[in-house]
């Protein structure tokens, strides 16, 4: 009997423990990898978050490092997108994070506000292949406080793709190439139809495009303050507005209406697959998803960049990582673990094996190897293409924080329902951004 | 001795749940409700400015107005329902076990994430519900995307799964002892007569007990709201436990998250109280001389 109620008392004094926070776990466990080793092998643990097809290949590339370097062990831990950064944080409040992370861009600033989130990747610039691999300013984009914190994987950015198939039935045979083009074309359309489809949240990454091209500036500047004043917000919602009245979009109501509107993806809403709403503002790294129920339907989805005027000051391009490697602060080994990174970023062998589930790599040697493998082409390289030509002013990392996109959403959403003029809701969405601005990055 | 200790151990399972998913949340949350924490960093004491931000929170104030609107929507309606349900379930078909059954099941799928999004479907613009209103020349109802219909849509659901509200009733109901109907009968009272003078008097406790639950419920409401309308057109679904998720999980703002959790546990307190206050007036008991039936 005793030892039953020992054994109840432990169990319940363990699983304390456990919750109470796992601070003292991280350095538990490392020192096990060090005794139960033989002396050289080491063990670092690789995160990531991806689909199988993503699995499977970075598990081919694990396969491969580990018989080039067989005192490297690589502890495989991965899972799909949702709820990854809850389990990230937690691992990296507690101390527990893997040695090898892929994180997202927008992390930078949750986890490094000083650049000391994790390990300084210039410190192992010659392991890492960054000279040879990396331009300055791709290097600049995974840098916080002059500290290299992750190397851009690949990089994405928002571009319109529109449905060939309806264009031309509507007859027009190019994507328009400037904004008052694509006004004039919803016109042609039949009634039900519309040029493109935008959600809040892509309504308002459009419309500050536009007004980027206009006024020249940033939304957000390097510091996380906001760059945009009053009225040049207004630009982007009035022309958001127009885009609603001219009917090159449908409202959110509508939107809604079919499931969408962030609930449900739009290559799921029934009027994209049947080709009513015929064009998007999408990443270029998911363009994918949305090229395939169409293809189904035999409609093609082809690359209609971004339409500027005469008078742009610049493209407004946004383009940003799609991912990044970083190396934990704490970690033992780090030369190791750049050791690794180095294999599956820029080794012919290991960019061969993850191929293009991470999208289409930066790294110059990865590029050669895939081109050279005739694997570089498609949707999503012309759009990465369109916008590596046309550069724009920088994007801030703050730009999709989730209090962020909530005041942007809520701002289209206010205009699209009718609810406020213009002019109330560029208030409101000032006023809000500078807020949640000094919340975030106080 | 032993024998003290021997019962404590058979309940151990259920105990250390008990510890670990209900008291220690409880108490950590009270606690980080007065701190800053934003998981990555150490909690902040900041005592009750939490508590202060809220009444500057103007999605504080949207979302407590959704949410009131909800449950005074969906509590009245559900226990009309269920007890409308009950009372046909009540009658001896034949087949009445299988009917009961059927009636259950939606409460048994109701908090599956899978109807959400059925209930998306079939509300959709071009989904069931509009389809078979087609039928009758009706135009289709945005039942989710326009702002008046959206807060009802997400009330259906609720509504709808009414079965553990049902089968209590049907339990209160066959406690009725049948002489006061045939009783009622006799002297001349019609069937509408005798369910307001009979039937709802007696079942008075169990409209009760029902009327707590179901406050308790609707006041916790998220899966609905969140899957099916992400709290939109404009905030109009945005319930409460909708603005205590993204504070804890879209923001990473725990301590205000907290706050907020103890905020809406102290209303649905304070409702509970009240209606138990008020059941001295309205609930009878028939075998206690404190009500009587009239």
């Amino acid at each position: 009997m005793k030892r039953a109620i020992t054994l109840m008392v432990s169990l319940i004094f363990f699983l304390t423990i456990i919750l109470a926070g796992c601070g003292t776990s991280k350095q538990e466990s490392s020192n096990n990898v060090q005794t139960q080793e033989t002396q050289k092998q080491i063990t670092l643990r690789f995160s990531w978050w991806g689909d199988d097809t993503r699995h499977q290949a970075t598990l081919e590339a694990i396969k491969l490092f580990e018989q080039k370097y067989p005192n490297i062990k690589i502890k495989a831990e991965y899972a799909g997108w949702d709820g990854y950064l809850d389990k990230q944080t937690t691992q990296i409040a507690g101390g527990t994070a893997a040695d090898i992370m892929q994180i997202n861009w927008n992390w930078l600033p949750i986890f490094s506000k000083d650049g000391n989130g994790f390990y300084d990747l210039n410190k192992l610039s010659k392991e890492l292949g960054l000279e040879e691999n990396y331009t300055k300013n791709i290097l600049q984009l995974g840098t916080v406080n002059g500290k290299l914190n992750g190397i851009p994987v690949a990089l994405t950015g928002r571009v319109i793709y529109y449905n060939k198939t309806v264009y031309d039935k509507f007859g027009v045979s190019t994507f328009p190439t400037t904004w008052n083009d694509l006004i004039n074309i919803a016109k042609k359309f039949d009634k039900g139809y519309y040029p493109m489809i935008l959600g809040d949240y892509d309504a308002w990454l459009l419309s500050m495009t536009y007004a980027i091209q206009k006024t020249g500036k940033p939304f957000i500047d390097n510091n996380g303050k906001l760059a945009f004043d009053e009225n040049d917000i207004k630009i982007a919602l009035d022309f958001y507005k127009k885009l609603i009245d001219n009917k090159v979009t449908p409202t959110i109501a509508t939107i809604a209406n079919e499931g969408g509107n962030g609930n449900a993806p739009i290559e799921q809403l029934p009027s994209f697959i049947d080709g009513k709403f015929a064009g998007l503002f999408q990443w270029t790294s998911a363009v994918k998803k949305d090229a395939t129920p169409l293809k189904e339907k035999n409609m093609e989805l082809a690359l209609g960049g971004i339409p500027m005027d005469s008078d742009s000051k610049t493209s407004g391009a946004i383009l940003k990582p799609s991912m990044l490697f970083a190396i934990n602060k704490d970690c033992k080994y780090p030369k190791e673990a750049a050791t690794f990174l180095n294999f599956i970023l820029n080794d012919p062998e290991g960019v061969k094996a993850m191929g293009l589930n991470r999208g289409i790599p930066v790294s110059k040697s990865a590029v050669d190897t895939l081109q050279k493998a005739g694997l570089i082409s498609g949707l999503e390289y012309d759009g990465l293409k369109f916008l590596l030509d046309h550069p724009s002013v920088p994007i801030s990392p703050y730009l999709e924080d989730p209090k962020l996109q909530d005041v942007y959403r809520q701002t289209i959403d206010q205009i699209s329902y009718g609810k406020v003029t213009v002019d109330e809701a560029a208030k409101y969405m000032y006023d809000n951004v500078q807020k949640v601005l000094s919340e975030i990055t106080k | 001795m032993e024998k003290k200790y021997t019962g404590l151990l058979y309940i151990a399972p259920w105990l250390v749940g008990l510890i670990i998913f209900t008291i220690y949340p409880f108490i950590a949350s009270f606690i980080l409700s007065f701190t800053d924490y934003k998981i990555i960093y150490q909690p902040q004491f900041i005592g009750f400015s939490n508590y202060i931000k809220m009444f500057h929170d103007q999605l504080f104030w949207t979302s407590m107005f959704a949410s009131f609107k909800y449950v005074v929507l969906t509590v009245p309606l559900k226990l009309i329902f269920a007890l409308f349900i009950a009372m046909v379930l009540n009658f001896k078909l034949k087949g009445i076990n299988f009917y009961r059954t059927a009636y259950y099941v939606p409460s048994i799928l109701g908090g599956n994430v899978a109807v959400a999004v059925l209930w998306r479907f079939l509300f959709a613009n071009n989904g069931l519900i509009n389809q078979f209103l087609g039928i009758f020349g009706i135009n289709p109802v945005p039942w989710f995307s326009s702002e008046y219909p959206a807060l009802f849509t997400i009330s259906a659901l609720r509504i709808w799964e009414f079965g553990s509200a049902m089968v209590i009733f049907l339990a209160g109901l066959k406690d009725i002892p049948q002489e006061l109907y045939e009783a009622a009968a006799v002297d001349g009272a019609t069937p509408i007569r005798s369910f307001f003078k009979i039937t709802i008097p007696l079942l008075t406790p169990i409209i009760f007990f029902n009327l707590v639950m179901q406050i308790i419920q609707a006041f916790q409401e998220f899966n609905g709201p969140y899957l099916i309308t992400g709290g939109g057109p404009l905030y109009k679904t945005y319930l409460f436990p909708l603005l205590i998720y993204d504070n804890a999980f879209k923001y990473f703002n725990m301590g205000y998250a907290s706050a907020l959790s103890w905020v809406l546990f102290i209303i649905i307190m304070i409702f509970t109280a009240l209606v138990f206050r008020s059941s001295r007036y309205w609930v009878f008991y028939s075998d206690s001389d404190e009500g009587e039936v009239k």
